[in-house]
């Protein structure tokens, strides 16, 4: 049991890492998605698992995922037609809301990315502002807000994971998925409101950061709220026993 | 990325229930020597030290079933791993074949002597001193919150043997006979469990072969001796087990109640599931990388298996106040959790310290 990447799904993440990176800002997750290249051939290869990379790393830079779920969707319930699928899908054919728990699972996805995006400014900001002479970082206070949203994550993460893994190995777990999911999205608006706390009075007001803590709440949006996820969570899995993963 | 335990994992796992099974009624220390007789205490020793060569996740797997069971995890977790896996690292041939075996083999436990009254979770602000008197050592000093020294025959210690360069240097690590002369050990009552023991050492002579590493430069091992009791595995185990209890109880209530519990007992799984992801990833690491664990991957581990656990007890203790023995026995050990091997301070020191954050799972 671990939760290190393979060297495919590491050049994965690496690669969507530096192509989100460079991408301009209006791109969208599915342009993104299509300059890794062999864009048809390399999706109906990618487990559930890495389809969660792909998203963590659409949320860092808050892209617009609309094709890539139709897309992704698609591959779930009829991959023949995504095989023959050449131009985008109209914008009507966006699904709102996920339709699955393996949509659930990759907006999920998306959300650890918003979160981890936020971490990675603030503590950025943190490592270079000075308070009375001293790194903010240096600081307990503010060091220690950050860690702990930095273990809500990755806590948050390592149930998503579980979960999309469990799916690409035929584990039957779905039905924590709105519990990995409720975890992911208050995570991810733990991580923005910790980054507009360590931004201070920019924090409300820097493009970036407002941007970041808008998507981080529209997550619940995207996913549903906390509370009907547990709700749902609560419905499915109660008799279940422990998860094991 | 393995969401599960691997084969060779869940065999021991199916040995040691095989094998508790077998012996169900029978003393927990008969059981640990049974477990020893298996080769099952410390797997990942050598074989010619008593274990079966495997790997620390191996460990961590029969590690786990053995808390699960409600055995002794504890005096199991200080003697195989941090005395025992200390002197595998740091011991000299001798120092090995003449402990290891019997750590392994459950006859031997051992304890640490590290934590003072002064140098709780900073451990290196000790004030035992250990002169040379001869070709060995005369230690004087007083330890305190060990736990185990009562029954133990061995004993870990850290002390002074010069003043230092730096707060880190100039600290040296022994092996000595807790039974033997000049040591006084005195109970001390805690809030749970084995009552934690103060250690008064009155110039305990011990030879030169008591040196355990190198000389004033002990610190590495004790940072090394307590590594994998800040993983957290000992606070998940017993976070399932009172979840369990909590099952259980929650079905004498009303079912307005219930249903609130069935909420409450879906997301607390769920953490535990999660929390046990990050310390087999913890464990992973040593066994991918150089033997060492990433120090930043268990500190996220410890603190979240610590939370879980804290959290399960809670609940234990604020919806069943009347309830049975092992609430209150709940209640009192979990602030331990975030106390033992290090304040959460330390951990969450080091996970902000790291650049970019979040290397927990990446």
């Amino acid at each position: 049991l671990n939760l290190d990447l393979d060297p495919a799904q590491r050049r994965l993440a690496e690669t969507m890492q530096r192509l989100a990176a460079a991408a301009p800002a209006a791109a969208t997750g599915w342009e993104i998605f299509e300059r890794v290249g062999a864009t048809k051939e390399l999706a109906l290869t990618l487990g559930l698992f890495e389809w969660c990379l792909v998203f963590e790393e659409l949320g860092t830079g808050v892209r617009d995922i609309g094709l890539i779920r139709t897309a992704r969707n698609l591959l779930d319930t009829s991959p023949e037609d995504f095989e023959n699928w050449l131009s985008p899908l109209p914008q009507a054919e966006f699904e709102a809301g996920p339709t699955t728990d393996r949509d659930l699972l990759v907006c999920a996805a998306y959300a650890v990315g918003i979160g981890r995006r936020c971490l990675e400014i603030a503590h950025a900001r943190a490592s270079e502002r000075t308070i009375g002479g001293r790194l903010l970082i240096e600081l307990q206070a503010p060091a220690h807000r950050l860690a702990n949203a930095s273990i809500d994550l990755a806590v948050a993460r390592a149930g998503l994971w579980r979960l999309a893994w469990g799916e690409d190995h035929s584990v039957a777990a779905a039905c924590w998925a709105p519990a990995a999911t409720a975890t992911c999205v208050t995570a991810a608006v733990n991580c923005a409101h910790e980054a507009v706390q360590i931004f201070g009075a920019a924090g409300t007001s820097d493009a970036d950061v407002v941007r970041l803590y808008r998507a981080a709440y529209q997550t619940a949006e995207l996913c549903g709220s906390p509370s009907e996820l547990w709700q749902a969570a609560t419905e499915r899995c109660h008799d279940r026993g422990a998860d094991r993963g | 990325m393995r969401a599960e335990l691997d084969a060779e994992q869940a065999g021991l796992v199916a040995e040691v229930d095989r094998l508790a099974a077998g012996a169900s009624g029978a003393d927990p220390c008969d059981i640990m020597a049974r477990l020893g007789e298996e080769r099952l205490l410390a797997v990942h020793y050598p074989v010619i030290y008593g274990g079966r060569g495997m790997k620390l996740a191996h460990h961590a797997a029969v590690y786990e079933r053995i808390g699960e069971l409600g055995l002794s995890d504890l005096a199991y977790l200080v003697t195989v791993q941090a005395v025992g896996c200390t002197i595998l690292e740091y011991g000299t041939r001798r120092q090995r074949e003449l402990r290891l075996r019997d750590i392994a083999a459950g006859r031997l436990f051992a304890s640490l002597l590290f934590s003072e009254q002064q140098a709780g979770s900073d451990i290196v602000g000790l004030a035992t001193t250990a002169v040379p008197d001869g070709d060995g050592w005369k230690i004087s000093g007083t330890k305190t919150w060990s736990v185990y020294t009562g029954s133990s025959r061995l004993a870990l210690c850290s002390a002074r043997t010069r003043k230092g360069t730096n707060r880190y240097d100039g600290i040296s690590m022994f092996l000595l006979d807790p039974t033997g002369p000049g040591v006084t050990i005195v109970p001390t009552p805690r809030a749970a469990g084995e009552p934690y023991c103060t250690v008064t050492l009155d110039e305990v002579q011990v030879g030169p072969d008591a040196l355990l590493g190198p000389l004033h430069d002990g610190w590495t091992l004790m940072v090394s001796a307590i590594g994998y009791e800040r993983i957290g595995f000992d606070c998940l185990t017993r976070a399932m087990a009172w979840l369990a209890g909590i099952e259980q109880e929650t079905g004498q209530l009303p079912p307005s109640r219930q249903h609130v519990m069935k909420g409450e007992l879906v997301r607390l799984r769920f953490q535990a599931a999660n929390a046990r992801a990050l310390a087999y990833h913890a464990v992973h690491t040593a066994t991918a990388g150089d033997g060492h664990m990433d120090e930043i991957a268990a500190a996220y581990s410890k603190i979240a298996c610590g939370r879980v656990g804290q959290a399960v007890a809670r609940l234990a203790g604020l919806e069943f106040a009347n309830g049975p023995a092992w609430v209150h026995a709940a209640v009192a050990e979990a602030p331990e959790f975030t106390i033992a091997a290090g304040v959460p301070d330390i951990q969450l020191g080091l996970i902000a310290a790291e650049f970019p954050i979040g290397r927990a799972v990446r």
